[in-house]
């Protein structure tokens, strides 16, 4: 599931790419992109950030799509974006849907996007709702505290086990989606099922009603553990889609007691066995189990793919 | 952001009368001859004779690529006064194949001593070359011979009784010489994606990667046609290298062969795309900058834009999952409108403009086939490459009628000022 195409709607909006002579349109209606192309360098960026912020429109703006922010694939980061960003919170009052990084492939493999401390966005915007990051290197998100984040997404092909502990140490009380993309070793995603813990006992985040752990290499770990955590019962929707799951995992899925509370269990893009989907699906639960995969085979070997590694 | 503009769609039942009108009038045109060189029994003279016989034309008189190389026929027993030639392409046919090798063999090479001694093999060898699907054949030697052959037919042609020809043989030789066609439209200003000099080794690519600041490049065969030979290659700033290919590396008792295959490898292994690189150079290689293409429907693209008579006439769009955007890889097609309502009207236009300025560096030639990149924004646009033969488009239609019909059209003056791409978007005849 390689990304290859730019968010076309972002929160019910349109998106559409903002230009430095444009005249803002409806905020209800569209939403806009900052976006320079691969030949202009990072200082373009923020003149294009600068030219919207400086506009009066810019107060009544909720949702932002932040996209390639100079030569992304040779390796231009966040930060001065962060920066800038974080200077305009008198500007944009308003702003509580951000998506940091519409990055397709073509423009940087996901693993490859330079991410960096996105944590000034957190403190600088109290009315964040929704933040979605593409790309796990070199991000940082601090210690979060936020009143108001109800989701946070962050994709990427492999995601520090730093960034997992910064998460599950801060204090969201109003999250209710996390949805996290945990990648391959080789790509940073060195989180093994123990980092986790913190997140599967529950307590941090009282409102939680969908967990996502995709696009996962430890799927079956992740299952087997998650089948009897403290925060399984109180969610509505467990997530563990794009990743490695096999029957090891749907085994322990099958026999937790607390699972047939979920009103969805989402591993498409796994390796389970039709005797093991059945299972799940006896639970009288919603399952989503498309888009099977097989084990590769090479020199003997057997190997499982997570949907998006580099 | 552009003003979005409404489709254009074409009434079917004006163009419907226009082509009754087109096929009376063929009628009464007197009628010059086409003489194809090509590959007898292929699909591109099928599709041809089949734009003839919809015009109401005769059929054309077809010489093989095969008979010309061995010199089994000479062209000036065949172009009788007043007869339009058409070269079409000698591909997929393993004895011509052969015969150019041969050709080849011994052709004076202006680059040898240079640089590199590209993969070469004896004019005994070559003739007795077995086929072996997908194996990529000494690709510089190749060139050499079909150079030298189309040279021998310009000769024979310069004998011959007054006639036209549709496109200049020249042109095709510089269209199926990637560096050079990239030189002459980069020279002509048109906007292509920046190159690198020659690299005859994966060594030297690093190092003019490095000299450029360039970390995503497209190494091609610079004599191969489509993806013959075409490696996406791209290091991280962590250091990571990949390299996505439809080459396969195998080994054999004389060493490493490369073979186009079908499937998508992704190498990462410095050592293995090391050797796939150096392998490739062999064969000489063109080297440019991977410029980010847009994705549409979930798909990255780029278009196939035929350019006829100076004007953009039937065009794809080829969608691919990966970097490797090429209609021999199986990859879906579409027609161009929502790529132009997602760029708006004038960032269209102004990349079809960009098409006909390429064609326009070939002025001897009729058509060819223009690959054109829209940028991931959505907004710039690069030309990546021209295609002497690039018409093999079956069911891609402009204004009704495929790349084949345009240009006997446009040879024998019927020129009814149908609709361009300009004006309407590819359409596909449905069912075929």
């Amino acid at each position: 599931m390689t990304v290859r195409e730019n968010l076309t709607t972002f929160m019910g909006r349109e998106v559409i790419d903002w230009e430095e002579d444009a005249k803002p349109r409806d905020p209800k209606k569209f939403v806009y992109r900052f976006r320079v192309s691969y030949d202009d360098g990072e200082e373009k960026m923020t003149e294009l950030l600068a030219s919207f912020i400086q506009n009066p429109a810019a107060a009544k703006v909720e949702a932002m799509v932040i996209g390639a922010w100079g030569e992304v694939a040779s390796g231009d980061s966040s930060q001065p974006i962060v920066e800038a960003l974080a200077a305009a919170r008198d500007r944009l009052t308003n702003l509580k849907y951000l998506f940091f990084g519409d990055i397709i492939a073509e423009e940087s493999e996901i693993s490859w996007i330079n991410q960096t401390d996105l944590s000034p966005l957190l403190e600088a915007y109290p009315k964040l709702e929704h933040l979605t990051i593409r790309g796990g290197m070199g991000l940082s998100l601090g210690t979060p505290r936020h009143e108001k984040l109800r989701e946070l997404t962050i994709q990427s092909g492999g995601l520090p086990a730093s960034v997992i502990h910064e998460i599950a140490s801060g204090e969201l009380p109003a999250l209710n989606h996390l949805e996290l993309w945990l990648g391959e070793p080789n790509y940073g995603g060195d989180a093994t099922v123990d980092d986790l813990a913190q997140i599967f006992k529950g307590d941090r985040f009282p409102k939680l009603k969908y967990l996502g752990l995709r696009n996962s290499e430890i799927a079956d770990d992740i299952a087997a553990a998650i089948s009897l955590a403290p925060i399984l019962p109180r969610l509505e929707v467990l997530d563990l889609s794009l990743g490695t799951l096999g029957d090891e995992g749907a085994k322990a899925l099958a026999a937790s007691a607390a699972i047939k509370k979920l009103k969805l269990l989402d591993i498409h893009h796994h390796f389970v066995s039709p005797e093991g989907v059945k299972a799940l699906e006896g639970l009288g639960i919603e399952v989503d189990a498309e888009d099977k995969q097989e084990e590769h085979e090479w020199r003997g070997e057997r190997s499982r793919f997570i949907s998006i590694a580099e | 952001m552009a003003r979005r503009a409404k489709p254009v769609h074409l009434d079917c039942r004006v163009r419907r009368k226009r082509e009754t009108i087109m096929q009376t009038q063929s009628a009464i045109t007197p009628d010059a001859r086409f003489v194809v060189i090509g590959v007898p029994g292929g699909k591109r003279i099928e599709l041809f004779q089949a734009a003839l016989l919809r015009l109401g034309r005769e059929p054309a008189r077809v010489v093989s690529w095969a008979e010309l190389s061995a010199g089994r026929v000479t062209l000036e027993q065949v172009v009788r006064p007043d007869d339009i030639v058409r070269i079409d392409s000698p591909g997929r046919d393993f004895e011509v194949d052969r015969l150019l090798l041969a050709a080849g063999a011994d052709a004076a090479d202006e680059e040898d001593g240079e640089r590199l001694r590209y993969d070469h093999l004896d004019r005994d060898s070559a003739a007795r070359v077995a086929f072996d699907k997908g194996m990529i054949l000494p690709s510089r030697q190749w060139f050499l011979g079909f150079r030298r052959v189309l040279g021998e037919l310009k000769m024979q042609l310069w004998r011959c009784p007054r006639h036209r020809m549709m496109n200049d043989i020249d042109d095709i030789i510089t269209m199926f010489d990637k560096r050079a066609c990239h030189a002459r439209l980069d020279a002509a200003g048109v906007t292509v994606p920046r190159a690198l000099g020659p690299v005859c080794s994966f060594e030297q690519l690093l190092a003019g990667m490095r000299e450029t600041g360039l970390r995503r490049v497209f190494v091609k065969i610079a004599h191969g046609s489509s993806a013959s030979g075409v490696v996406a290659y791209q290091i991280s700033p962590a250091g990571h290298q990949q390299a996505i290919t439809t080459v396969e590396m195998a080994d054999s008792g004389g060493g490493l062969q490369l073979y186009n295959s079908r499937q998508i490898f992704t190498y990462r292994d410095s050592r293995q795309i090391a050797r796939l690189i150096d392998a490739l150079a062999r064969h000489r290689v063109h080297v440019e900058q991977w410029l980010p293409k847009a994705g549409i429907n979930g798909l990255v693209f780029d278009l196939r834009v035929m350019v006829i008579a100076a004007q953009a006439r039937q065009t794809v769009v080829r969608l691919s999952k990966g970097p490797l955007t090429n209609l021999h890889l199986l990859n879906q097609r579409s027609g161009a409108e929502a790529v132009r309502l997602r760029m708006g009207e004038t960032r269209w236009a102004a990349a079809i403009a960009e098409c006909r300025r390429a064609m326009a560096c070939f002025p001897g030639s009729l058509h060819g086939g223009v690959d054109l990149l829209i940028a991931a924004n959505f907004r710039q646009h690069a030309i990546l490459e021209i295609n002497a033969f690039g018409d093999l488009l079956p069911g891609v239609l402009c204004a009704g009628e495929d790349a084949y019909e345009t240009q006997i059209r446009q040879m024998i003056g019927m020129d009814a000022g149908l609709p361009t791409a300009a004006d309407s978007a590819e359409e596909r005849r449905v069912g075929s």
